[in-house]
């Protein structure tokens, strides 16, 4: 069956979701969190492949997509907010066993949620557990996201560009470079802010649910050691699946979807 | 490499962005909305590119008279890192590089314009290393 789209109401926002409308799965169903700036539409070649085997739902967070925003036209800007926000929207949802999977910015996100909610497994891509650059000079750059002198879309072009790996198919790239195009600054500035102040690392012992860890070898902004902050520290879980992955980048998500789906049903079959 | 050999490897620089690179550096790369100076020193040696919609009209060593615009900093050491990689984002990288080059001009200009630079970053880098 083809992915639909619809919204639910969460904590008041009118919140929008896309599902393959796959077979529920005793072992659970996978809620994907989309990187920053972007949209559920990162999913879909994901969502495809596991039609067939796995429920997958990916949904627009606040000021993201085809989301409201937060009243007052805000954007999710703390990290504690964010989890809140996820597990709302799996209460809101009814999904009984979910399998949180995020990228980049959700990457990190899933450690907290992990750490604070019973998902029933993770998978953090392109993630890291502690990540400290606000209050330097990259500060700036996150706020001249919103600035009415620059274009949030223009300006990170080049950026975007960089962080895609060399083997990611070309109508891929496009599409990830098409994402840049339709960002907004409010949401982008929002995600940086918290991928960029983020510290779970005092609480990782906490999750004891089946971990999967994937990088993108090409990510130049994410290099192995952000990955290994989570790692180090992820003593109490289940299992933890270290699957670096060469030649793709941050967007492995769209830039290679069927190694990512086969990976999904991996960590499906430790829960 | 001397500084005046430098400076012609910048009038090379002038005839690729102006002729083989033009479509990519101006639609792909924005710099049809460039107008201004780009400066880009060695090791104390400034090289200033001045543009018109992303034509380089001007070529010269020293800094424009009223003062960076846009442009990067560094040593040779810093260069030759980035000649090897090629990354902008990464020589450029508070985060990730503890010899990041300096930004030369406002933190506004250089976020503003920074997809273009990066280009002709690494226009530069072709000509400075593949000839």
């Amino acid at each position: 069956m083809a992915i639909t789209g619809g919204y639910i109401s969460v904590n008041g926002v009118k919140t929008y979701y896309e599902t393959n409308n796959g077979p529920k799965s005793e072992k659970g169903s996978f809620v994907c969190l989309h990187t920053a700036g972007r949209d559920t539409r990162q999913y879909h070649g994901i969502m495809e492949l596991l039609s067939g085997k796995f429920e997958v739902i990916a949904f627009d967070m606040p000021a993201h997509g085809k989301s409201w925003p937060l009243p007052g036209n805000r954007a999710i800007d703390r990290y504690e907010d964010y989890s809140a926000f996820v597990w709302a929207f799996i209460q809101a949802m009814g999904i009984e066993k979910p399998i949180v999977a995020g990228c980049s910015v959700g990457g990190n996100m899933v450690y907290h949620i992990a750490e604070n909610y019973p998902v029933a497994g993770i998978v953090s891509m392109q993630g890291s557990a502690k990540i400290k650059a606000m209050n330097t000079a990259y500060s700036t750059t996150v706020d001249l996201l919103d600035n009415p002198y620059v274009s949030c879309q223009h300006s990170h072009l080049d950026f975007t560009e960089s962080l895609i790996g060399r083997s990611c198919p070309p109508e891929a790239a496009d599409f990830i470079m098409w994402g840049v195009r339709q960002e907004c600054g409010v949401a982008k500035k929002g995600d940086l802010g918290i991928y960029n102040n983020y510290d779970v690392t005092a609480e990782l012992g906490k999750i004891t649910c089946p971990v999967m860890v994937i990088r993108g070898e090409d990510d130049w902004n994410v290099p192995e050691h952000y990955a290994r902050t989570a790692m180090d520290g992820l003593v109490n879980a289940k299992k933890v699946l270290w699957r670096p992955i060469p030649g793709y980048g941050h967007f492995i998500i769209l830039e290679a979807p069927e190694i990512v789906a086969s990976l999904f049903e991996e960590l499906a079959a430790e829960i | 490499m001397t500084d005046l050999e430098r400076l012609e490897k910048f009038k090379e620089v002038q005839r690729r962005v102006n002729g083989p690179e033009a479509e990519l550096f101006r639609e792909r790369y924005d710099g049809r909305f460039f107008t201004g100076d780009m400066t880009f020193i060695f090791d104390g040696v400034p090289y200033s590119l001045y543009l018109y919609k992303g034509a380089v009209i001007d070529v010269y060593m020293g800094k424009p008279a009223s003062g960076c615009y846009v442009g990067i900093k560094g040593s040779s050491e810093q260069w030759e890192d980035f000649f090897r990689h090629r990354n902008f984002q990464l020589a450029t990288s508070i985060k990730h590089n503890p010899l990041c080059f300096e930004n030369l001009g406002s933190a506004l200009a250089n976020r503003q314009n920074n997809t273009v630079v990066a280009q002709m970053m690494r226009i530069i880098a072709r000509v400075m290393q593949d000839g």
